[in-house]
């Protein structure tokens, strides 16, 4: 029951704020939904709820985990836009929070899924709900990104369900044949190996594409950067998640079959093509928001490496990792609409001295930065520090070296960009001053999340730690 | 496999080829929209018509498919003025060779697939490789934005022609959201595509080019130097 609810809340409050014909009454239902979201995931990860639907919506940890973080990151975002909307001026668009709210639908499904088609579906339908979003500004550039977005993660995603097919195709002629997680796994030993070979590159090839792993990244800076910070936070800290769980799900069927040596190449190959592209687009970098979409591209990459590891330890890192990475990032975003709001421009030249112009805003700008490069104490430097030691212990001494190389590098381009726009001389650009109000509602989001990437740095609940040791098992199949 | 499925699948085969190298966006979306109904009838007698799954399956699949998405297509091309493709990446004539090699190649393919797709022969397999195969050729080499909407399609029932053989392993739920994303997701298309033109007044999406990475930075070095 409570799985049903937790899809259908969305869509059916969706589908009531498009009939609101008031502003603030649709935000009133965005607000409501997502506390209701909260209360209602919050429930289920307590609880435990039987799989419904003959196991189709099932809750394991891999879901706990990414349905926590999704409902989480939605909540903070909702307030966010509710002061962020007020001040930025836009064109008035009914459809933001209904479509924002089945966004929310669809990637809760994603969550819930068992079944690698039902999966397939709601991912799918992240996209599509999530393009009109990305075309928020009505701008021809919002235009471009959202074309971008639609068509290669269409085709990407198309590619993953040719995938889930291969999958299918790989199962033994008797058997039930179904391909819910368990079954599949359950087969797996059984299952033709070439075929599962490709299937399973069919579907790193898709996932990967939505998840933003160079070389098929190409769509995310842009849609990162057009979209308003609100949904820029979801679609990086959220979505991206999202697509790595389709990942994570194929992950579990070859490790079972015993395929861990046949998937390790290709997800380490993607992961640090991903991180140095993310960290070369950062240098110098002339936009803010694609700044922190290239460092999106980077840590997807460091996500890649952790599960291409092939040890649990690699795949705990990589989890740890994809939370830190969404209370960071969405921290980032939030903070760079804040800039957005003061400065009035996103170029990097434009904006200096923002100490001076709105001290919120740099303060969360600058621990989002020492956040999301890895600083200790943030929850990041943990979780790259796990994967670190990992593929120390597996052996790959050199690849360790690299991965090492390629964070300091990102510090270092991300620190040349951001620093001057915080510590320079003021001057520049100017917008709107910022009322207390608004920095409360703005800042307060923003604040939480940063709190909450600090706290996991220096302690991580016994819960959490439960979770995230049983997901990586999920995933590795219990080999050490 | 009935005489009849083979004639279907050659059908399937014949229009990919004719959707590689047609450059009238009218003759792409019709095309398509035979095919759909092709795919939509084969998933009738593949399966027997005694079986409620396989008639829900054809019979969306022709509704959205065959109908729905080509009626839609049809009216956003008037819209736009879009009528063909005159500048394409690939010629047509080299486009009608590659889409002739890929249906060769789909066939060498399909003839390595595991038993469980056999049992409806190798044609199946093949055409579903042709069709994905075509869907990618048009995909990568058409700048109009609805030829790539086309190309998506194509691609897709390509895709679902190989989830045709499968289809004890799909519930009626999953099909019917496969076919509902892809209706929805040529609605979303149809709307970008339609804003599109009223903003820039042509739909070549090859022309977008304000987001790349290089034209950005260019601009913020100059206001750096």
């Amino acid at each position: 029951m409570i799985l049903t609810a937790l899809v259908l809340c969305p869509f059916l409050l969706g589908a009531l704020a498009w009939s609101l014909p008031r502003r603030t009454a649709r935000r009133a239902v965005l607000v409501g939904a997502s506390l209701l979201q909260v209360l209602l995931a919050g429930m289920a990860v307590w609880r435990g709820p039987a799989p419904e639907w003959g196991g189709a919506l099932a809750l394991d940890p891999l879901g706990k985990l990414f349905l926590g973080v999704t409902t989480l990151l939605f909540a903070a975002a909702s307030l966010y836009t509710f002061g962020y909307m007020a001040l930025h001026r836009h064109p008035r668009k009914r459809h933001y929070v209904p479509v924002l709210l089945f966004f929310l639908g669809s990637m809760t499904l994603a969550t819930l899924s068992q079944h690698l088609g039902l999966f397939w579906v709601a991912l799918e339908a992240t996209t599509l709900s999530s393009a009109p979003l990305v075309y928020f500004d009505r701008s021809e550039k919002s235009l471009e990104a959202a074309w971008k977005y639609l068509i290669l993660c269409s085709v990407g995603i198309a590619l993953a369900l040719a995938g889930t097919f291969f999958l299918a195709l790989a199962l033994p002629a008797e058997g039930p044949g179904s391909l819910l997680v368990a079954d599949l796994v359950a087969q797996a030993p059984l299952m033709s190996a070439p075929w599962l070979k490709v299937g399973f590159l069919f579907l790193l090839v898709g996932y990967g594409t939505k998840m933003g792993l160079a070389p098929m990244h190409t769509w995310l800076p842009d849609a990162h950067a057009e979209a308003p910070p609100p949904v820029s936070a979801l679609l990086s800290g959220a979505l991206l998640n999202c697509a790595f769980l389709g990942i994570l799900r194929a992950l579990e069927v070859m490790n079972a079959a015993g395929l861990a040596s046949f998937v390790q190449k290709p997800l380490l190959a993607f992961g640090f093509l991903s991180m140095a592209t993310g960290t070369a687009f950062l240098i110098r970098q002339p936009d803010y928001k694609r700044l922190l979409a290239y460092s999106s591209v980077e840590h997807m990459g460091i996500l890649a490496v952790g599960v291409g590891l092939g040890s649990a330890q690699g795949i705990f890192g990589a989890l740890l990792h994809a939370l830190n990475h969404s209370l960071a990032k969405g921290l980032l975003f939030f903070a760079a609409g804040l800039i957005f709001l003061v400065t009035g421009t996103k170029s990097v030249a434009e904006v200096r001295g923002l100490l001076g112009r709105s001290p919120l805003a740099a303060a969360l700008f600058v621990a989002g930065f020492f956040a999301i490069t890895g600083t200790p104490p943030f929850g990041l430097f943990v979780s790259e520090f796990t994967i670190l030691s990992a593929a120390f212990s597996a052996g790959h001494a050199v690849l360790a070296l690299l991965y090492l190389a390629l964070l300091v590098s990102a510090f270092t381009a991300m620190g040349a960009v951001v620093l001057p726009m915080v510590f320079g001389r003021p001057g520049g650009a100017r917008g709107e001053s910022l009322s207390a109000g608004n920095s409360w509602l703005l800042g307060a989001p923003a604040v939480l999340l940063a709190l909450g990437s600090l706290g996991l740095g220096l302690w991580i609940p016994r819960g959490l730690m439960a979770l995230l040791k049983a997901g990586a098992v999920l995933v590795s199949g219990g080999c050490p | 496999m009935s005489s009849f499925a083979q004639l279907l699948l050659v059908t399937v085969l014949l229009l990919d080829v004719s959707l590689a190298a047609s450059s009238r966006l009218a003759v792409l979306i019709r095309a398509f929209a035979l095919q759909a109904a092709a795919v939509a009838a084969l998933a009738l007698v593949l399966d027997g018509p005694g079986n409620p799954h396989a008639w829900a399956v054809a019979s969306g699949t022709l509704l959205l498919k065959g109908l729905l998405i080509p009626y839609f297509l049809g009216r956003a091309s008037e819209r736009t003025h879009a009528v063909k493709e005159l500048d394409p990446l690939v010629p047509y004539g080299v486009s009608l060779l590659l889409a002739a090699a890929g249906v060769a190649l789909s066939f060498a393919l399909a003839s390595h697939l595991p038993e469980t797709a056999q049992r409806s022969g190798i044609l199946l397999g093949a055409a579903a490789f042709a069709t994905m195969f075509t869907g990618l050729l048009i995909l990568v080499s058409r700048g109009t934005a609805l030829a790539q909407v086309a190309g998506y399609l194509v691609l897709e029932n390509g895709i679902f022609l190989f989830g045709l053989s499968l289809l004890r392993h799909m519930p009626l739920l999953v099909e019917m959201g496969i076919l509902l994303d892809v209706f929805a997701g040529t609605f979303v298309m149809g709307i970008v595509v339609y804003n599109i033109h009223r903003t820039f007044d042509h739909i070549d999406v090859r022309a977008l080019t304000a987001l790349k990475e290089a034209a950005g930075r260019e601009e913020g070095m100059g206001e750096g130097a």
